[in-house]
């Protein structure tokens, strides 16, 4: 039997400017249906966190999304964990697209549709989404924590300068901001990751400088 | 490296975040958060206040996103697409074309105006050139009574308060 003991939660206060966001845009269904995506996509981690033996620390709500911190996984529970969160969003996209042709509610559409964009998303291979973070755990098995450093920051170059660049490309064509933006927030998360643990006094030969934490990403 | 495959070994030998608390560097962290709380209940309220003190102004931002980006329907084509109700690969077109477009589809107006040239204004004034129609011609005796009529009710004015109702 497994005890579920809830995690401690906490806001930050960039995330407060949310409902300040909310409130002028007027966009009442689209935070709702982001809260709805991001409960599921973290109750999968959650769900999965328990199954492979770990243990959940705080929940972090952010201004672009909820970070999960986690302990005590190996790397294939860690694997298993990461992937488990874009697996809840991808069945709730098809429960809700189903329930959207039965019933004929748009809203169930547009949930599919969001939950759809947020399991795609988090599964890029960029650190800190879910995506990066299993293929973090792979090659850490496979070959090693120095080469899955150099993997990390690699693939989290190539794909954020990518996601910018198209980013930037359909602002100018289309006036779109919002390839932009997420890619800003991913590089800035990214950094924000890398920097969480400098500066450390005794780091081991070969420890993983990286955050432990899943995050939903609600960009 | 074999250790690091186990979790409790990773777990034990992973430097932590520093998220200490006590002393100097506690309460620097501490004042910079209530700053950050402070700043964002400001930035709430000012969001309040602009959204009731200028609300054309709110609307027109909310018009203008919505604009560049029909998120509704992007979604809305993309549930559809995954529901089986079309085809996946014509529902992704269709989101990315709405959510991503730069030219309308066919049959909405160019979102720029096209380009006037110098035409001369129309020429509005009537045709005066045209026949007048034909009046019947009056005899000699309604002639008569008309003129005699005339000069019966020449005095003859409309009493004060008539309604002129139609």
């Amino acid at each position: 039997m497994i005890r579920i003991t809830p995690p401690a939660l906490r806001v930050t206060p960039a995330a407060a400017l949310l409902p300040a966001i909310i409130f002028i845009l007027g966009a009442w269904e689209l935070a709702l249906l982001c809260a709805v995506a991001v409960l599921i996509h973290e109750l999968g981690h959650y769900a999965a966190l328990r199954l492979c033996g770990g243990t959940a620390g705080e929940i972090r709500i952010c201004l672009t999304g909820v970070a999960m911190e986690y302990d005590n996984l190996s790397y294939g529970g860690e694997i298993i964990t990461a992937m488990a969160g874009p697996v809840a969003s991808l069945v709730l996209a098809l429960i809700s697209s189903l329930f959207g042709r039965i019933f004929g509610v748009d809203s169930a559409y547009r949930l599919a549709g969001l939950s759809l964009i947020f399991a795609v998303f988090n599964m890029l291979p960029v650190f800190p989404l879910d995506g990066g973070r299993a293929v973090f755990a792979a090659v850490a098995y496979l070959f090693g924590i120095d080469a899955a450093e150099t993997t990390r920051s690699v693939l989290t170059a190539a794909f954020g300068t990518a996601l910018i660049f198209f980013g930037a490309v359909l602002l100018r064509v289309s006036g779109n901001p919002t390839l932009l933006l997420a890619a800003a927030c991913l590089v800035g998360g990214a950094v924000r990751a890398r920097l969480r643990y400098s500066g450390a006094a005794v780091i081991p030969r070969g420890a993983p400088r990286v955050s432990r934490e899943f995050r939903a990403d609600a960009t | 490296m074999d250790e690091y495959r186990d979790g409790r070994y990773r777990t034990a030998h992973t430097p932590r975040r520093r998220a200490s608390y006590a002393g100097a560097r506690g309460d620097a962290r501490e004042g910079r958060r209530v700053s950050k709380l402070t700043i964002a209940a400001a930035a709430i309220l000012i969001a309040v206040a602009a959204r009731y003190v200028f609300p054309n102004l709110s609307a027109a931002v909310g018009d203008k996103l919505s604009e560049s980006f029909n998120y509704r329907a992007a979604l809305a084509a993309l549930g559809e697409g995954l529901s089986g109700e079309r085809a996946f690969t014509e529902a992704l077109g269709e989101a990315w074309t709405v959510a991503f477009r730069s030219t309308p589809p066919e049959g909405e107006p160019p979102r720029e105006p096209a380009h006037i040239e110098n035409t001369p204004e129309p020429d509005v004034t009537p045709d005066i050139s045209a026949e007048l129609p034909e009046l019947p011609e009056l005899s000699d005796a309604a002639l008569s009574a008309f003129m005699a009529a005339s000069r019966d009710y020449a005095d003859y004015m409309m009493p004060a308060g008539t309604p002129y109702a139609i």
